[in-house]
């Protein structure tokens, strides 16, 4: 490390940017500045020239992704053309639109990865993240590091060769331990279960409310819902969404907007019946033919029944394999000794 | 003397990679192409030191470390400091606390810098979208604006022309409440 004055910087390849963070490089004298910038104030860290020790790329294989891409980027254009054409140019726009967004995040998707290892430790350079862009920068980069670091006289190399140390490439005598995962073999809490099993006795109770409406349900449904969703942001609030993947995340969050929307209505509906009640008559028999409209509660109670048992056969069926899974430590590749 | 975690794994598959010596591209099981380029400094043996003990009585001892010998004088204050402390600043020997009251007074220790100029203009450009807010909101960026003119600098070369906007649009927006007011109050006097 040496004291210089004020470097001049130059701005190297590369440029990682979204709506509130952007990452760049800039080469200096005698070091590589990051800059990592949150739009109102900015982070710095230097990699100086004479300590850089290797510099890593990754490239992500690209396979028939980026065909893909423009096939869909074609199709779209010509889809939108013809929309156009055809006199249907609002549907033309937001294709239109839609395509545009494709084309943005396809032009900007992230196809490599690169470190730098100094004496101090690695670090990732997130604004090399394009293939293109990163190959320009480590080459300068590497032509700098060079001149900076000179070659190592032959004596010298061959008694660090000889030395213990082992070579950079050889491999690692011991793997390191694969780190142990806390969270995955945590399972999901008994209140989903509890609150599908609960979500199905209101399906029931629904149903059975289409054939013999009784104006006793009219309190008891909203409020059930209503403790149905605490069941399921209750543990969503302690644990997380981070246990419950895949099935189980689309059972829970499916049934939270559904019979969210459900419970909104039900007690609107309950209270303005029960202010109604009070004033006329005649609107408390117009409320009490809607709520004998059996097609509409059939409907809900089948779609609650739905929901119950889709959450129960995620739950049930998930956590009984991954009991079986998960009788030993967990790892990133899965149980230990597998 | 080598390549160290994360560089050896795979990003994708989390594979171990064994890269090529010679920066030649190898491809991992699951298709990802690694390169690895390896400077002189790789194989340099590590020059820092813990420090030695205090071998007899009387010795010079470190200011921070009582128990380890002093091996130089800091070129600033004159402190004896041990093998952990001695930080070779160019050609001067300086101590850790030396090396931190200049981190105010040198670009090459700054780790972080506020960005005045795009805080201002983000609070004109806010502004405009709700005008009844710029009677606040100009004199704040004005303010911010001129800090971002005299203050130090980002580091990366950067153009001071969001502070001029900044200013332009809030002296604008002040010049108009202050129309305004005086329109207001003219209008007032006539009925």
């Amino acid at each position: 490390m040496t004291a210089t004055a004020r470097s001049h910087y130059v701005r190297l390849p590369g440029r990682k940017s979204s709506l509130l963070r952007r990452d760049t490089l800039w080469l200096g004298d005698d070091h590589v500045l990051f800059v990592r910038s949150s739009r109102f104030s900015e982070d710095y860290r230097r990699f100086y020239l004479a300590d850089i020790q290797a510099l890593v790329l990754q490239e992500r294989p690209s396979g028939n992704r980026r065909i893909i891409d423009w096939v869909a980027i074609g199709v779209s254009a010509v889809a939108v053309a013809s929309l156009f054409f055809t006199q249907h140019q609002v549907w033309g726009v937001l294709l239109g639109i839609v395509a545009g967004l494709y084309a943005w995040l396809a032009l900007r998707r992230e196809d490599c990865k690169a470190w730098v290892q100094t004496a101090v430790g690695t670090a990732e350079l997130p604004s090399l993240c394009r293939v293109k862009s990163a190959r320009k920068a480590l080459a300068i980069i590497g032509e700098k590091v060079l001149t900076a670091q000179p070659p190592m006289p032959v004596e010298e190399l061959s008694r660090v060769l000889e030395t213990p140390p082992p070579l950079p490439f050889a491999p690692a005598p011991q793997p390191p331990p694969l780190p142990v995962l806390v969270n995955a073999a945590r399972p999901a809490s008994p209140l989903y279960n509890a609150a599908f099993v609960l979500l199905l006795g209101l399906g029931i109770v629904k149903l059975s409310t289409a054939f013999s409406s009784s104006a006793e349900f009219v309190w008891v449904m909203p409020i059930g819902y209503f403790c149905f969703l605490a069941m399921l942001i209750t543990p969503l609030v302690r644990h997380g969404a981070k246990n419950i993947r895949g099935g189980r995340s689309a059972a829970v969050f499916t049934s939270l907007i559904v019979t969210g929307s459900i419970a909104t209505y039900s007690l609107s509906w309950a209270s303005s019946r029960w202010q109604r009640r009070l004033q006329d008559a005649n609107t408390q028999r117009l409320y009490d033919m809607i709520e004998r409209a059996a097609p509409l509660q059939i409907g809900l109670g089948v779609v609650l029944l739905i929901l119950a048992i889709w959450g129960l056969l995620a739950f049930l069926t998930t956590s009984a394999s991954s009991e079986r899974r998960t009788s030993g430590p967990q790892t990133l590749f899965g149980p230990e000794g597998s | 003397m080598r390549l160290e975690s994360p560089l050896t794994y795979c990003h994708v598959c989390l594979a171990n990679i064994a890269y090529a010596p010679d920066g030649a591209i190898v491809s991992c099981r699951c298709g990802v192409r690694a390169q690895a380029f390896v400077y002189p400094a790789i194989f340099r043996l590590g020059t820092s030191s813990a420090g030695e003990a205090v071998q007899a009585e009387g010795e010079a001892v470190c200011f921070a470390h009582e128990d380890k010998r002093a091996v130089a004088a800091c070129d600033s204050c004159g402190r004896f400091v041990c093998g952990l402390c001695r930080i070779e600043w160019g050609s001067r020997i300086l101590c850790p606390t030396c090396i931190n009251a200049a981190e105010k007074r040198t670009d090459l220790l700054t780790q972080s810098r506020p960005l005045y100029d795009a805080m201002a203009l983000a609070i004109v450009l806010g502004s405009l979208v709700i005008f009844t807010l710029s009677l606040v909101t100009a004199p704040i960026a004005i303010y911010l604006a001129i800090r971002a003119l005299r203050a130090p600098r980002s580091l990366a070369p950067r153009t001071m022309v969001r502070a001029w906007i900044a200013l332009s649009i809030a002296v604008l927006e002040l010049g108009g409440c202050g129309w305004l007011l005086v329109y207001a109050l003219m209008l007032g006097a006539k009925r």
